[in-house]
């Protein structure tokens, strides 16, 4: 590919209010972790520069309030996202069964060209309690990615940092492919306008 | 009498006259300004000067005060008053070229004076006159009331810089400028009469008569500047209409209108009002933009430029605003605890100044109005009785849930005030300590187990406020609502109390659909382009017309924007919805405007500004005085009002054809009376 411009990687993280989308932000960007957070009103976002490979990429990364009711706002923050990371907290099996409710909610608000190959990622937060405290097991969040087409999973412990990068190296390679099959997209489609222009109508699918 | 050798004749005293070094009270100097004669010289030599009292020595200090205090015909001489001293000035009376002049009003409580030398290096401090301290105000105060007169002229207006302005009326001209009501010219020129009063031809001397007369015309206010476009706009446009309405021509004619569609910012402005922000496609807004000329006229007349405060704007606002003090909170109530003042002149005292941090545990409940303004301290306690029992009962329908397993809203609204308690304000000192012993299922990582015995009482507040509204029920963000109010009454039921009025205006920001925070959006992106036009092109630009980046600010008013006691002080100042109850709004348009040249020249996308704003947080407090926020606020709202006020009085002349511009959103600014939006019914989530 060339790079006739530095790349932008959009990023948006989603779940419940309290999964720690802040902390997770927050610790992959700045490498801290804090318990004085405030609750997340309206939206905001970190940038981060990473290397893939040879390739250097900056990563902005969109953090919004958890509770539903101000997702109303989402169009306007969700345009143009390459990839979009989907949070819960394993203490906490109601924000694991939202998951799929944020990516439903994620497609209809991001409007994305091919919601089948869309690239999410889903993160199992604060992995760092007592085992008995672990209601999400890893087993069932497995499981619930595989079904949702073999969605990369990963149990963070943003307070002790970690999995962070882990996690984060794959949000950003699969956000970048995201960007280029946009790319290759966007000039495959104006090839088709073209030919269609010249043959009528014709297509061998 | 013979003249003493070497000695002065003190021709005025006036006593308790301040100088202000800074906005703390305790630095003040007080101090005498005087008017003296050297022996054989006439009214022109006259020496004008201030001596801080801790010049004078003992007996120059009784001379002095008995000279404040004095009748006429009594005379004292004394030593020629001291200049040494970093605040102490005498000038003769024939280098004072000007004399401003602000009577006390209920922003300002004590009048002042300035006095401009002739040569421009010279600047002296402004004199405070502390009225209420000054023995001879004082008793000429007591004399007026005596001598009492229906008739009589700014009656109101009576203070030392008056009394020491007519003094000096019997001693030189003194001619108002009327180009700018507070300025009197001293022994002024020609010259200085067409540069600074060019339609005054007579050339009355001020007397005792006519000056008290003339102070009244010129009521100073940090607003003066201001009130005098707008008058001067006013008569220009009536007058424009009568005669043969220069501006109604141009509405109307085709030319102009073909000009303003070849203008490319001019049609992309027209187009965005046509279109109006969302759904609002207001056919009476389209109607009035149909001229962007006439428009551009309004503006230039109403000095849209003096959008950009100029720092003397800046530095009066500084000066207008002093807290109230418990111990003039408690003043303004009588014996029996009842208002003994206006509410509006209590409002106008809080809304330019806030109040003093111990006078807000006292205040706030009226405020918010958990308590009537018109009530004793004896009804005020009984409400309070019947307050901790309806708390209780309110309380008493949600303590047995937190034992039901099946309740699924009252579990998930616990868990959702639980996680946000937790994190509420946790810097400030009330809410820092972990000071509970464990419980016996103590558990570190359970969020429901507070251990803090300040955000515990928050907890009962806002599961207790999740009963009393049970459509709207906790929304987050309520928890930054709640919290300042909490600090400042540290009384779980009063708190509650005052917290439920908040809601009462605050509800709208909360509703499940979000309409209420769309209004205030959509309200603040058409004051934007009514009031910020370039800027309102630029953000679009932008793509952020849309406002989200203010979001954050509307929600909870500027709490993650601002310092703590920044915050607490402009909520104070909201509540009293002195000109409109959704002055947050015009506080929304000062910060934009504020930050109107620097985004305009640098930033060119919705990610950038949104960080722009969204950074504008604690750290950089610097970028945000309050008092000089509040008073563009203050100023955008005059100006909107007058714009409108104008813009009816043209339109109304218009035989109905071109109706007012005016929307109902933009309408509804002008209103004190609250907005209130309810939620209908229960939504989860």
């Amino acid at each position: 590919m060339s790079s006739r411009k530095k790349t932008l990687l959009k990023v948006i993280i989603l779940g419940d209010s309290g999964v720690g989308k802040t902390s997770l932000m927050q610790q992959f960007v700045n490498g801290k972790f804090s318990q004085q957070y405030k609750a997340t009103i309206g939206a905001d976002f970190l940038m981060k520069e990473l290397v893939l490979d040879d390739k250097t990429v900056t990563m902005q990364l969109w953090d919004t309030a958890g509770q539903e009711r101000f997702q109303s706002l989402g169009v306007a923050f969700y345009r143009g996202a390459d990839c979009c990371v989907l949070v819960y907290d394993v203490t906490n099996p109601k924000s694991f069964e939202n998951v799929s409710l944020w990516r439903d909610e994620f497609l209809v608000q991001a409007n994305v060209k091919n919601p089948e190959n869309f690239p999410f990622v889903v993160i199992g937060n604060k992995i760092d309690v007592d085992e008995s405290k672990k209601l999400v097991s890893l087993k069932k969040a497995q499981q619930f990615c595989a079904n949702l087409g073999n969605l990369p999973l990963f149990q963070t412990s943003a307070k002790e940092a970690v999995n962070i990068d882990q996690a984060f190296d794959v949000i950003a390679r699969n956000a970048l492919q995201q960007e280029e099959n946009d790319e290759f997209q966007d000039e495959f489609n104006d090839a088709i306008n073209i030919n269609l222009e010249s043959e009528n109508q014709g297509c061998a699918c | 009498m013979k003249w003493p050798a070497g000695k002065v004749k003190l021709v005025f005293v006036k006593s308790k006259v301040y100088v202000h070094p800074s906005r703390r009270a305790q630095d003040n100097i007080c101090g005498f300004l005087y008017l003296y004669a050297e022996q054989g010289s006439t009214d022109s030599d006259l020496v004008v000067g201030w001596v801080p009292e801790s010049f004078l020595a003992a007996d120059e200090l009784e001379q002095f005060k008995q000279a404040d205090v004095s009748a006429s015909g009594e005379v004292f001489f004394v030593r020629r008053p001291s200049t040494g001293g970093s605040f102490s000035w005498q000038v003769p009376l024939r280098a004072v070229f000007s004399i401003q002049h602000r009577p006390p009003s209920l922003g300002t409580m004590n009048g002042s004076l300035l006095f401009n030398t002739r040569s421009s290096e010279e600047k002296l401090p402004w004199m405070f006159f502390h009225d209420v301290e000054c023995p001879s105000t004082q008793a000429s105060e007591r004399q007026r009331v005596k001598d009492f007169n229906v008739f009589g002229v700014g009656t109101e207006l009576f203070w030392g810089g008056a009394q020491f302005l007519e003094e000096l009326g019997k001693h030189c001209v003194l001619e108002r400028s009327t180009l700018e009501n507070s300025v009197l010219l001293v022994n002024p020129t020609q010259d200085d009469l067409n540069n600074f009063s060019p339609t005054n031809v007579e050339k009355p001397q001020y007397g005792l008569k006519n000056f008290s007369q003339a102070v009244s015309e010129a009521r100073w206010n940090v607003l003066q500047a201001l009130a005098r476009v707008t008058t001067f706009a006013r008569s220009h446009v009536n007058g424009a209409i009568r005669d043969s309405s220069t501006l109604k021509s141009l509405l109307v004619h085709p030319e102009v209108q073909k000009v303003n569609e070849d203008f490319d910012s001019a049609r992309i402005y027209l187009a965005k009002w046509a279109l109006g922000v969302q759904e609002e496609a207001d056919r009476n807004r389209a109607q009035m933009l149909l001229n962007e000329e006439m428009r551009q006229k309004l503006y230039k007349e109403m000095g849209i430029d003096c959008n950009k405060l100029s720092p003397e704007e800046i530095q009066k606002a500084h000066e207008n605003s002093r807290p109230v003090s418990l111990l003039e909170w408690s003043g303004f109530f009588d014996s029996t605890g009842r208002l003994a003042i206006t509410v509006d002149e209590l409002k106008d005292r809080v809304f330019h100044g806030g109040l003093a941090p111990e006078a807000r545990p006292e205040a706030w409940p009226f405020l918010l109005g958990v308590y009537p303004w018109d009530s004793s301290s004896q009804e005020r306690d009984d409400l309070h009785k019947v307050m901790v029992l309806q708390y209780d009962m309110l309380k008493s329908r949600w303590l047995p849930k937190l034992t039901d397993e099946h309740d699924e809203y009252f579990k998930d609204q616990k868990f959702r005030i639980d996680k946000d308690v937790q994190r509420t304000d946790r810097s400030m000192d009330l809410f820092k300590d972990e000071d509970l012993p464990p419980s016996d299922d103590y558990d570190n990582d359970d969020v429901a187990n507070i251990k803090n015995h300040h955000l515990q009482k928050l907890q009962s507040i806002l599961l207790t406020f999740n009963e009393y509204n049970d459509k709207l029920g906790y929304v987050q963000g309520m928890n930054d609502l709640l919290s300042p109010i909490y600090v400042i009454l540290q009384d779980e039921v009063l708190s509650f109390w005052c917290f439920t009025k908040f809601m009462d205006r605050m509800e709208r920001n909360f509703l499940s659909d979000q309409r209420g925070m769309k209004d205030q959006m959509t309200t603040l992106n058409e004051l934007t382009q009514f009031m910020l036009p370039e800027f309102y092109i630029h953000l679009e630009k932008c793509d952020s017309s849309n406002l989200f980046f203010m979001f954050r600010m509307l929600l909870v008013w500027f709490k993650r924007e601002f310092s703590w006691n920044d915050t607490v002080h402009l909520w104070e100042v909201l509540w009293t919805d002195f000109y409109s109850s959704q002055f947050h709004l015009f506080v929304s348009l000062a910060i934009l405007q504020k930050h109107e040249r620097i985004v305009m020249a640098h930033l060119t996308q919705f990610d950038q500004v949104l960080k722009y704003f969204n950074e504008l947080n604690e750290s950089q407090t610097v970028g945000f005085k309050l008092n000089e926020l509040l008073t563009r606020a203050e100023l955008l709202f005059l100006k909107f009002r007058n714009t409108v006020s104008v813009m009816d009085t043209y339109s109304s002349t218009d035989d109905g054809s071109a109706k007012s511009p005016i929307d109902d959103h933009l309408r509804k600014l002008l209103s004190r009376e609250l907005v209130i939006q309810k939620e209908l019914q229960r939504v989860s989530g």
